[in-house]
């Protein structure tokens, strides 16, 4: 399996020296993570394509600039953490919340009523995480950076992610066992055998 | 930048172990703090407890599906960067100075002239104290019956639309869930409890308009409840949604009295439209059920390219004003890209217009926009306020003749309705 990072790096470079087809590649490798990224903060679908092209545009701008001191994800995502906060920054903090309406939480073959219920109940959990918490939680389980990584991305020491971390993880088993989430049902629904 | 997170608290030693869980399950541990973990869950029986619940909560954050993008960003993005400048962002740092001495002037000069009083002034809008949204909710909670019901027609509204402006009380008490939990729960039996033996609620010429909107209270009301309570909705929801798929015309949309061969109207099967997606989103129906398809195939139809929404009966065939954001909205929930980009034209085209004009408020049109885009306009959000009643027992309602549609819903549904057009 090729190394990701060394692919980005490199055609972070080639970017920088004009090779627009080595940004194509950038983007077609992490336009979805973003687009991701975006939806479970909170954002509805048509703004998270919106905040993944502009975490793109600043992307380029940057290229000349961009050293590679560590992952090239770790700097992808301290550029889509300061567009996320702009953009709440100009629309007064009034971002529609993914649970309001959701069209796209298809999970062919997995469509039972049960584990649906489940998937919005977690992004419902995830909503009520402070955005400090929820950031955490997204960066390290979907983008899967670890905790050097994400205080990178959002400024802050190891020792805070990690606490923030603790936390999170806190309310969110708070949350589904008000739900009445037990045992026996998350067994049913659990995603690895 | 700072993220807006107050600073967690410092943790004591055994949260410190808790703390160390998630890094220890994903291997990012120091070979210390492995074995302070490692050591700690040999020993107490707290940890090991809280270890088996952090896998749980990791295995479902990792077991939810993945969001992708559905247009292409890579022109989107090119175009923006290979646009020239435009000439007001060249013209910007002089247009602020510009700006900046207006401001001084005008500060100035306010200080020193004498002004008349104004009566209505977006600054008496924006002075107004307090949530225009929640006062009214918290106005629907104080007005609900022990029962569940809200007595509509004492308020103003017609017999035959109680069902549906119930359920849109409901829908503006699930804007605050947890507050009005045990009010949801009432509502919620209360309308299970209007269903007719066929499966629809209401009757009469607005039928589907109700069994819409109640179908689709319903769903959503289903979803803030705990697992252990959702089974009691199984029975209306199953015969409600069967009854929506029962009366869909040939042509994939649905007329007022939900019969075969009649005529198809816009609102009327936007709002089964969107009980079926939101039950779609719920797993109770696939994503491609043929009800789904052919309802958003008769809306598709209705809007061309976004330009004009059809109402589409022989009876009644203008636009009406909530027409093309209804339309929009259940075509930008649809996965079908092409309906998506029909749905962002009709949005352009015709979400722009004033949702509060001389006094009279459009929070049906208002609702849908929102839906469908982030934003509340902070114009409609002041004139909502400003007719909301202040003081004494409504206190936080909204006179029904100052919204469309209150003439015929009264009180309780001008109140939700702008309740639910302006909740941030």
């Amino acid at each position: 399996m090729p190394d990701t990072d060394a692919l980005d790096v490199a055609d972070m470079q080639a970017t920088a020296n004009g090779d627009r087809a080595a940004f194509d590649r950038i983007l077609l490798r992490h336009q979805n993570f973003l687009v991701n990224f975006f939806r479970r903060l909170g954002a509805c679908q048509g703004m998270a394509e919106d905040l993944a092209q502009e975490t793109f545009v600043r992307l380029y701008k940057w290229r000349a600039r961009y050293q590679p001191t560590a992952r090239f994800v770790t700097f992808l995502f301290t550029l889509a953490r300061h567009a996320w906060a702009d953009s709440l920054r100009m629309r007064g903090r009034r971002i529609v919340m993914a649970t309001e309406w959701d069209p796209d939480v298809h999970d062919p073959g997995r469509d039972d009523s049960a584990r649906q219920d489940l998937h919005l109940d977690m992004q419902d959990a995830l909503l009520q995480l402070e955005e400090g918490q929820r950031m955490v939680v997204l960066l390290n389980t979907f983008e899967g950076l670890n905790y050097a990584e994400i205080g990178a991305v959002l400024g802050i020491p190891e020792g805070t992610v990690k606490s923030r971390m603790f936390h999170a993880m806190r309310k969110l088993r708070a949350y589904l066992a008000d739900k009445g989430y037990d045992d026996e049902h998350a067994n049913n629904l659990s995603t690895t055998p | 930048m700072n993220t807006p997170t107050t600073s967690p608290p410092r943790l004591d030693p055994v949260e410190e172990l808790e703390a160390l869980l998630p890094a220890y399950f994903q291997g990012q541990t120091t070979e210390e703090e492995t074995h302070r973990v490692e050591d700690a869950l040999r020993e107490s029986i707290t940890l090991q407890e809280s270890a088996e619940e952090t896998l749980r909560v990791m295995d479902m954050l990792s077991g939810m599906p993945r969001h992708t993008a559905t247009r292409p960003l890579r022109e989107a993005i090119y175009a923006q960067l290979d646009a020239p400048i435009p000439l007001w962002t060249r013209l910007r740092p002089y247009a602020a100075a510009a700006l900046f001495l207006l401001v001084v002037g005008g500060i100035v000069w306010m200080q020193t002239v004498p002004r008349p009083v104004r009566q209505t002034d977006s600054a008496t809008y924006a002075a107004r104290p307090g949530d225009p949204s929640s006062e009214a909710t918290a106005w629907l909670a104080r007005s609900q019956h022990e029962d569940g019901s809200w007595d509509v027609e004492h308020y103003g509204g017609r017999r035959h639309l109680a069902a549906g402006v119930q359920g849109l009380a409901l829908m503006a008490l699930l804007q605050d869930g947890e507050t009005y939990r045990e009010g949801v729960a009432r509502a919620a039996r209360h309308l299970q409890g209007l269903q007719n033996e066929d499966g629809s609620f209401g009757g009469g010429g607005t039928r589907m308009y109700n069994h819409g909107i109640v179908t689709l209270a319903l769903l959503q009301a289903r979803r803030v409840q705990p697992l252990s309570e959702r089974e009691s909705f199984e029975p209306t929801l199953t015969k409600a949604l069967a009854f929506i798929a029962q009366t869909q015309v040939k042509d994939g949309g649905w007329g007022y009295f939900g019969r075969d061969l009649e005529a198809s109207n816009t609102a009327v099967s936007a709002w089964q439209t969107l009980a079926l997606q939101e039950a779609q989103r719920q797993g109770r129906i696939p994503g491609d059920a043929p009800v789904l398809e052919k309802a958003l195939a008769f809306l598709r139809h209705q809007a061309g390219d976004g330009d004009v929404v059809q109402y589409g009966t022989a009876l009644v065939h203008q636009q009406t004003e909530a027409m093309p954001a209804m339309t929009a909205l259940c075509l930008l929930q649809s996965a079908d890209p092409d309906a998506q980009r029909i749905g962002r034209n009709i949005l352009e085209t015709h979400a722009n217009r004033d949702t509060a004009e001389a006094g009279r408020l459009h929070p049906y049109r208002a609702w849908f926009v929102r839906q469908a885009r982030p934003e509340t306009s902070p114009q409609f959000r002041s004139a909502v306020a400003l007719t909301q009643i202040e003081h004494g027992s409504d206190a936080g309602s909204i006179p029904a003749l100052t919204s469309d549609w209150g003439h015929v819903g009264g009180t309780v549904y001008a109140t939700a309705m702008n309740s639910l057009a302006v909740h941030l």
